[in-house]
Order: C-alpha cells, then structure tokens, then sequence
C-alpha cells in the first residue's frame, strides 16, 4: 500500500529505488571491503564517523559504519544522506547547527551532536544516486579540496565493488538457469518420450472401441490393453509429482499399513503382462510387510520395467520376495541383460541418471530411492550372478500387532 | 492390402493390428528386427513394411538396412530424431511418429498407391 513520502524525494525517485534493489545490496551482512572503505575516509579526514549508506524507501540502511557502534539504519526523513542524494556534487555541511539545512534536524539536535558532514553520492552509471559515503563529526570544521578529492575517489571504489558484486552474483544465476534449462529440457523430452507408447495405443484402442462386429473376448482384451496403458500413464505423472515434492526439498507422503507382498508384486507383475514374460516367486507364509501398498507398487513397477528393458527376449525378468534379516523382508528383481558398469553404481539412483543409450526422463531410480526412504526401506543394487543386474527392496515386516 | 509389422511391444501390435484388419487388411505382426527380417525374406506378397526403431536385437534402422526392399518401408517410432530420418532418408525409407494410427495407414496406402 502506497504511503506518502516523508522528506525530501529526488526526481524520478521509483527508477532510483529500482536501482536499489538491482544492487540487492540492503540488509546483507557487513562486508570486510566496505568497511575498510569507510575506515579510510574516516582515518583520511581525522574524524571519527564514515558511513557507506544506502537510502531506502523510508530508511537510510548502513552498508558500513564507522564509530557508530550497534546502528544499522535510521529514518530517512531526517537523514542528511537524503538530501545528499538530490544532487550529483558533494553535500557540504562545515557547521549544522548554524546551517540552515540542518539546524533543527534531530541529528544535530539530538543526542548525536552532529555538526561536520561531507557527503559523495554513491552514483550507478545510469545517473541514480543510491546512497553516499559521508564523513560525520560532533565539531564543526572545513573540508580541504584534497579530502573531497580523496572521498569522491574511495566512493567510486565503493561503487566498483557494488557493480563486481552484481556482475558476480549475475553470472552466477545465469549459470543456475542454464543448468536449470538443460535439466528440464532432458525431463521434458524424456517424459514426453515415454507417454508417447501409451498415449498411441490408447489413441489407437479409440479407434476401435463401439465395434459391434468384435467379439466378447477382444472388447475384453481391449479393456485390459487400455487399464494397463492407463496405469502407465498414471504412474508417469505421479513420478513427476513426487519428483516436484523432492525438488521442494520435501519427502512424498507415506502411509505404511500391514501389507501382504503378494498383492503388491502380483498387481505389478500383471501391468507388465503385455511385455516380456515376468517369472513371480512369492512363497507361502511370508509375514506381512509395514509398507505403503501405493509407493511400493511404484517402486516395484519401476524395477520391473527397467529390467525388461534391459532383458534380452530370451531371458525372463524374475520377480520374488523373501525373507530377510533382523524382521525386514526383502523384495528382488533381476534381470539377465548387460549388466550394469561398475562406475555407474553409485550415481544409480542419482537425480537425471540415465544410462547412455536411455531417453527417459532419469527420475525413475531416484523417485524410487526416495519413495523407499520415506518408507524406512533401502534399495540395493548388485550384478547377477551370471550376467544382468539384481535390485533388492529391503523393507520392514509389521509386528504382529500390525503397527510398529 | 498385406503389411509386415514389427513391434516389441503387444500393445502396440495388437492395436495396430486390429486397426488395420478393420479396413479390411491383412497384417503379420512379429515381436523383433530379426524376425521381421525372416519374414520379409520367406514370404512374398507384402505391399509394405512397417518397422518400430527401438526394438531389443535389431532396430528398424538395421532391418531396414538388410532388406532387399521393393516394397515400401516405414519407421514408426516415438523417437523420431534428426539422426534417425537421415539414415532412413539414405535408405530410401519413410519416418512417422508414434502418435496416429490412421495417419500411419494414411501414409501406408499414399506409398504403396504411388508404386503402383
């Protein structure tokens, strides 16, 4: 909400205010050359008060101040840097408390005493004064023309380091958008990529439904080729959303509840039915697991889909559960394909890890580790004992209570 | 109108196939390149081959690239990149998305109507 200005206010005083916050320089820490700065003048001109500041909308903010212990800011209305900042030539004030500018400013009145200010604007190259830095004393004196020399000098520096810090601070977001653009990019491309499958046979299935001449038996195949390829998709934009909680810095929600394994890997084996054959061991009487029956599905899904991708036609993808240590239970999918190399382990379930001659999206594994995380499970990886890979899902079993 | 297609997934292959059976066409639809390749050379009488690229063993390109073509050729694949149609282009091979079926039977009797 729009208040009205107390003080003095420069000609297009919005474009100067916008070139303060283009410097983002108020309110950040004290800054060891700011300081040596203001320290010069103040040793330079033998008085005991320089400040660096910075006039703000309705304050004067203090990038650094000399001999004035503990105060950051004030108000702007009866700041003398306000007034200093009209102009484009040094503010001159050799006695306030005669001065007519400064007479009855609280200042000078005040507790403060002040009676000497010399003030340089700090000017940006397009011509808007962003602050000043003064040198201030409770007595009244002249100043030389070798002092405002050197002052006009030292805010020029201080100019310079204001300009470093933006160039700095720019490059490096530029920087941040460009890796940011190339991320998204690839998750782009490759989650589009991976609709497409789906969305063209859900396109082509359209194309045959109401057909009156087909029989019971394909109209019913149609629906389990539509239901599966359905599930794809949803399984694609629920990655994505999970994805978008992690980048949050966020973990998904869970809900672990006793869960029999065999209802999960039998419903994730059966969305894969289209595919390759997937060979499901699940023996008799293993305990229920405390899990989340929705985010294991997923993991399990992703499993599976990665090892048939990876399966020669010849060599099934094998699914089974079995117990593990310390009242845990453990999930594995393995597959016969090429294995994984040995250097590409650790970054597995990385953010983007894709392997080579992959387009997908490279959340899958790291949306899966995260999902596993959240559920007080761990996910491990190990080369198969003849050739391919083996992924584990080690979760934990529910008492018999069925809480934990 | 007989068609050979080649896809390694069933989804595809069999909603490709019923769409085109609806039209009246005969279609043989085998899971891999190496297949396809088998079939192409032992059985007469197909007016177009339609080959999906990102298949396990052989990739439609490497198909394409073996067959004795006379028929018409098509690529059918949702990768379609700039490197993929040029190769196809030097084989004298067709590309099309993976997006449109009726398109992909549009373009079929375009090629095979032009052979004629």
């Amino acid at each position: 909400m729009p208040r009205p200005l107390r003080g003095v206010i420069p000609r297009e005083e919005g474009a100067r205010l916008a070139a303060v916050r283009r410097y983002a320089v108020l309110d950040t820490p004290p800054d060891g050359a700011f300081d040596r700065v203001a320290a010069l003048a103040a040793r330079f001109c033998g008085v005991p008060i320089s400040t660096i500041s910075i006039v703000d909308e309705d304050r004067i903010w203090f990038k650094s101040a000399t001999g004035l212990a503990g105060v950051e800011q004030v108000d702007r209305e009866p700041g003398l840097c306000a007034s200093a900042i009209l102009g484009e030539v040094p503010y001159v004030v050799t006695d306030a408390s005669i001065d007519p500018r400064t007479m009855s400013n609280p200042l000078v009145c005040g507790e403060l005493g002040l009676r000497f200010y010399v003030a340089v604007p700090l000017r940006t190259s397009d011509g808007h004064n962003l602050g000043t830095l003064n040198i201030i004393d409770r007595r009244p004196r002249e100043v030389s023309a070798e002092e405002l020399a050197t002052l006009a000098d030292l805010a020029a520096i201080v100019m310079d380091e204001l300009e470093l810090r933006l160039a700095a601070r720019r490059t490096v977001e530029l920087e941040a958008l460009r890796t940011a653009a190339e991320f998204r990019d690839t998750i782009v491309a490759g989650i589009s990529h991976e609709m497409r499958t789906p969305l063209a046979v859900l396109h082509g299935i359209t194309g045959l439904a109401f057909d009156a001449e087909a029989g019971v038996e394909q109209n019913e195949r149609l629906q389990d080729l539509f239901r599966r390829q359905v599930g794809h998709l949803d399984r694609l934009v629920e990655q994505f959303l999970d994805f978008a909680t992690l980048e949050h810095g966020q973990m998904p929600t869970v809900a672990p509840a006793p869960v029999e394994l065999r209802a999960i890997l039998e419903t994730a084996v059966e969305l894969h039915a289209d595919r390759r054959g997937v060979q499901l061991t699940v023996p008799d009487g293993l305990p229920p697991a405390l899990v989340d029956h929705a985010r294991t599905l997923h993991i399990v899904c992703e499993l599976i889909r990665n090892a048939i991708r990876f399966s020669p036609p010849d060599a099934p993808v094998k699914v089974w559960a079995e117990p593990g240590e310390e009242r845990t239970l453990r999930i594995i999918v393995e597959d016969r394909g090429r294995g994984i190399p040995p250097d590409a382990l650790p970054h597995l379930f990385t953010k983007f890890y894709r392997s080579p001659d992959s387009t997908g999206s490279g959340l899958g594994l790291f949306v899966a580790s995260a999902l596993a995380d959240a559920q007080q499970a761990t996910m491990e990886v190990e080369p198969a004992p003849d050739s391919g890979s083996r992924f584990t899902l080690v979760v934990p079993r529910a008492s018999r209570s069925g809480a934990r | 109108m007989r068609v050979l297609l080649a896809d390694d997934e069933l989804p595809v292959r069999t909603v490709v196939r019923l769409n085109m059976e609806r039209r009246g066409w005969t279609v043989d639809a085998v899971e891999d390149g190496e297949q396809a390749l088998h079939r192409a050379t032992t059985t007469d009488g197909y007016d177009a081959i339609v080959l999906d690229q990102r298949m396990p063993g052989l990739t439609g390109i490497e198909v394409a690239r073996r067959l004795e073509r006379e028929v018409p050729v098509i690529i059918h694949s949702a990768y379609l990149d700039d490197d993929l149609e040029r190769q196809a282009v030097e084989l004298g091979c067709h590309t099309i998305g993976k997006a449109d079926i009726a398109q992909l039977m549009g373009k079929i009797e375009e090629l095979v109507d032009q052979v004629i």
